[in-house]
């Protein structure tokens, strides 16, 4: 069972809901501000950090950025180009924890992520 | 070109200009998703050509794809055409002397060519320039909702309908009344302002309820970063007055709620959802400015611009928007420190965003299938669907709030061709 953290800025209680309804009982989730949600996955209570924002850089990843460093954060999908499978991978492979992507694009990438952190 | 025209491009290239000083010298960025990168620059992580890569990639999908169709639509100018590429300008071209005369350029360049575009399509065979501005209609009674979506978000259902039927008491209580005598004038209330106002108010009680309380962790960890961004305080003044001059003149609007109202002469409302925008976005400026110390070009994003709808004479206006970019600065310790201790207020921020960003999506698909009717009735409809889908399906090349506007664009352009070609009575 994996726990993720539910930061960024937009769009969040969609995001749970997504996680609620596919994750088979393999993953849970929260939603906190930014910082908090940042500081949970320093932390180690929980293990990922997700959030979206209009670009999926500024709102989404900004908090994750200054608190679990620019290194542990990738950018999944940003504004006019969709989530791409071959960041979370490469991501995942270079220790990230933290994944943003922007409000637009809530299911495609969470279901790419689902896909490779359960 | 007569005076006003001169006096518009000025202002807009002074902006150009020192929007790009503030983001070559690492002052301040307009992009969120800039900033937190911002530090790389500054220590000399990342190179200049490195950064300027990925300010183009996050930027041009908002400018070419968001700022741009809803300018053309509404003829004021969405301020991420200016600022987002002062940004890339600034960060891209080293040499501050250069840079500036790029960024000046451009912002007085763009501004003669969004108008001379606006102006060609007035004298297309089939002018479709009225139809398109009808693209912001529904904006303007659509984003009273956004307190009871709001309070849905974070509060639940209950609470959610609750805010949603005061406003809605608010909106018919204050059509009934209208129009009120005050001194003998007759004056109307903005149903839209009330009813909003009203839901407001829901959200702020049911916020305030909320006694969670959340830990101080900002102090220590950003304190150098603060003390950079106030440091440079004396360059951020300017910047709060150019905009708010600009903003006096209603020739430019934060994003495409005010931007809707500005158009149809609604000034007051513009102002009001400018403020309201600043509640939303300060927890975002006000987090990538910690992280990075560097700060936001538009400050909280728009209450600058909505001091300058409001003002009486440009001098107040550039007054208001020093001042109130001041203040930002010299309060942004507390400020962080009075968000962390209350999460509730931080998240009502990212609420009110999500609900609004919700209805501009339902919003601006409504004004583009209404536009595409009103410029080619049946056909328009067809093409604004058929793109608006399409667009999903492959992934949203366009940002999903502009595909109907961008699609009504462009059958206003299939329109005249077809006209062209005798394929359209004129």
């Amino acid at each position: 069972m994996i726990k993720i953290a539910i930061g960024g800025q937009l769009n969040k209680s969609e995001i749970k809901e997504y996680i609620e309804k596919h994750a088979e009982g393999k993953a849970t989730c929260d939603i906190f501000t930014d910082i908090d949600a940042a500081m949970k996955v320093k932390s180690g209570t929980y293990d990922f950090y997700v959030g979206a924002c209009q670009s999926g850089a500024g709102g989404a990843l900004g908090m994750a950025y200054g608190i679990l460093g620019r290194n542990k954060c990738v950018t999944i999908g940003m504004a006019g180009i969709a989530p791409k499978e071959d960041k979370i991978i490469n991501g995942l492979k270079n220790g990230a924890k933290a994944f943003g992507f922007t409000n637009d694009q809530v299911d495609s990438a969470m279901k790419l992520l689902l896909k490779h952190l359960i | 070109m007569n005076n006003i025209d001169f006096l518009k491009v000025l202002i807009f290239a002074a902006m150009g200009g020192y929007a790009t000083f503030l983001a070559n010298k690492c002052i301040a960025v307009y992009h969120d998703g800039l900033r937190p990168i911002m530090p790389e620059l500054i220590n000399g992580n990342m190179s200049r050509k490195e950064i300027s890569g990925i300010a183009f990639a996050i930027s041009i999908g908002f400018i070419t794809g968001f700022a741009m169709p809803i300018t053309i639509a509404t003829g004021i100018i969405v301020i991420h055409i200016i600022l987002l590429t002062a940004d890339i300008i600034g960060v891209s071209i080293k040499n501050t002397w250069v840079a500036v005369i790029a960024g000046t350029i451009y912002g007085g360049a763009v501004t003669i060519v969004l108008d001379s575009i606006i102006a060609l399509f007035d004298k297309l065979p089939v002018n479709f320039l009225d139809a398109l501005a009808s693209v912001g209609d529904p904006i303007i009674y659509a984003f009273v909702a956004f307190p009871a979506i709001a309070v849905t978000y974070q509060f639940g259902k209950k609470k959610g309908i609750i805010t949603f039927i005061i406003s809605l008491l608010g909106r018919i209580g204050v059509e009934r009344i209208n129009p009120i005598n005050i001194a003998n004038s007759e004056v109307s209330l903005s149903p839209e302002g009330i009813a909003m106002l009203c839901g407001m108010v829901c959200l702020i009680i049911f916020a305030s309820k909320d006694k969670t309380r959340g830990d101080d962790v900002s102090d220590n960890l950003f304190a150098d970063n603060v003390a950079r961004i106030k440091g440079n305080i004396w360059y951020l003044l300017p910047m709060g007055a150019i905009l708010s001059v600009a903003a006096f003149y209603q020739w430019v609007a934060g994003e495409p709620i005010a931007d809707a109202l500005l158009a149809k002469g609604d000034i007051t409302s513009a102002a009001i959802v400018a403020f309201i925008q600043a509640t939303a976005f300060l927890p975002l400026i006000i987090t990538t400015a910690l992280v990075s110390g560097v700060y936001g070009t538009n400050g909280w994003c728009d209450w600058l611009l909505g001091l300058g709808y409001i003002a009486p004479n440009p001098i107040i206006a550039g007054l208001l928007g020093a001042g109130a970019m001041g203040f930002e600065v010299t309060s942004l310790g507390k400020i962080s420190k009075f968000l962390n201790k209350f999460p509730a207020l931080k998240l009502s921020g990212d609420n009110i965003r999500t609900a609004m960003t919700t209805i501009l999506e339902i919003a601006l698909l409504v004004g583009g299938i209404n536009a595409g009717f009103q410029i080619w009735q049946g056909t328009g409809i067809f093409i604004v669907v058929g793109l608006y889908i399409l667009n999903d399906i492959c992934g949203r090349p366009v940002i999903k709030m502009a595909a109907a506007p961008i699609a009504a664009i462009l059958v206003g352009i299939l329109a005249n061709i077809a006209a062209l070609c005798g394929m359209l009575p004129v």
